[in-house]
């Protein structure tokens, strides 16, 4: 009985305590869920915004020189430097 | 002893070839060319034409335009992107290297980014060679081993006197026979036996190179520096794409004063 009475005591403490401090965060599911979905977004579109602009197509010629392509996706880039190359491109000594 | 007529034959017939070879009509030698510069070779035949005085070393001679090859040595199929590209500039006139032996001219033609220049050097370069009592023998020639320092590069160099000429691939020459093969000591430039023939004089005409952009020998040594920016400005004002010069190694590292 003694037993019970103080862990209602403490209950009761604890609560007006809570509840008293206003805003005191609850954990509950619903913010739990909240939240991975905001990170699951995030890492998502990180990629996508990584990619524009920033793949980068590299080429040595034999003669030293380096040709750099840059553009939306590697595809793109890639093409570039072969369009180059079919031109003319690379000419060597 | 008299020997009888089947046997001056069979003798006369075993001297044919150094009788042939060493009278004064043109022959040709032709080299496989191997350039490594880049870690990406490439490998043509190159000719030189030369009889007792003058001689005519010529490569990148064909159709117009230019071979790619890709890093495996293979030739590009116009599609696939490679990290690496070889191959080189082409026309029908190709690189030349005249020499006159007699009155020391030498005269060059060279492609720089594709832009064939023309130049006459001073004179023709003296060559300081060491010879070993090495012998190997290249094709059907006895060759006896010398190295010299060249232009920035260690040639290691096999010469015969079986065709007792001073002359040999590219600007390659003062020993006392034909320079058979020549290779530099890091493997980034070789001249290697590919055959010989005996042609008919009329074939060939020993005259200094034309068709390029003439300059004196001081432009032509910053030729590749000229054209690589010309190259770098068209590319990128054309283009998306951007050019980078990277280590600079050339077969002329540096120049005599």
């Amino acid at each position: 009985m003694k037993k019970l009475f103080i862990l209602f005591s403490f209950l009761t403490v604890f609560t007006v305590i809570s509840v008293s401090a206003g805003n005191m965060p609850v954990p509950t599911s619903a913010f739990f869920l909240k939240s991975v979905k905001n990170e699951i977004l995030q890492k998502s579109q990180l990629p996508i915004i990584k990619t524009v602009g920033s793949c980068t197509s590299t080429t040595t010629c034999g003669n030293g020189t380096t040709a750099s392509a840059t553009a939306a996706t590697c595809a793109e880039s890639g093409a570039a430097i072969v369009a180059w190359l079919r031109g003319g491109g690379c000419r060597q000594t | 002893m008299k020997l009888s007529f089947e046997y001056k034959l069979i003798i006369f017939s075993l001297f044919l070839p150094v009788i042939i070879l060493g009278q004064n009509s043109p022959k040709i030698i032709s080299y496989q060319y191997i350039l490594n510069l880049f870690g990406v070779p490439t490998t043509q035949i190159a000719y030189l034409y030369f009889d007792d005085t003058a001689s005519l070393f010529i490569h990148s001679k064909g159709k117009e335009g230019q071979i790619m090859k890709t890093e495996d040595g293979k030739d590009w199929d116009g599609v696939t992107l490679h990290p690496r590209f070889g191959g080189w500039y082409q026309d029908t006139i190709g690189c030349v290297v005249f020499k006159n032996l007699k009155s020391k001219k030498i005269c060059v033609r060279s492609f720089f980014y594709g832009v064939a220049y023309l130049t006459d050097e001073p004179k023709l370069p003296t060559l300081k060679w060491d010879l070993s009592e090495e012998y190997r023998t290249i094709g059907s020639f006895n060759c006896r081993k010398a190295t010299t320092r060249f232009r920035g590069r260690n040639y290691l160099a096999w010469f015969t006197l079986d065709i007792p000429i001073s002359n040999g691939p590219w600007k390659l020459q003062g020993l006392p026979g034909l320079i058979v093969e020549a290779t530099d000591d890091v493997g980034e430039v070789k001249f290697l036996f590919n055959s010989i023939e005996i042609t008919s004089s009329k074939m060939i005409n020993f005259t200094p190179p034309t068709n390029g952009k003439k300059v004196d020998f001081e432009t032509y040594k910053k030729a590749d520096t000229i054209e690589f920016e010309k190259y770098k400005k068209e590319t990128e004002l054309k283009t998306n794409i951007t050019i980078g010069r990277g280590k600079i190694n050339l077969i002329e590292k540096e120049y005599e004063q």
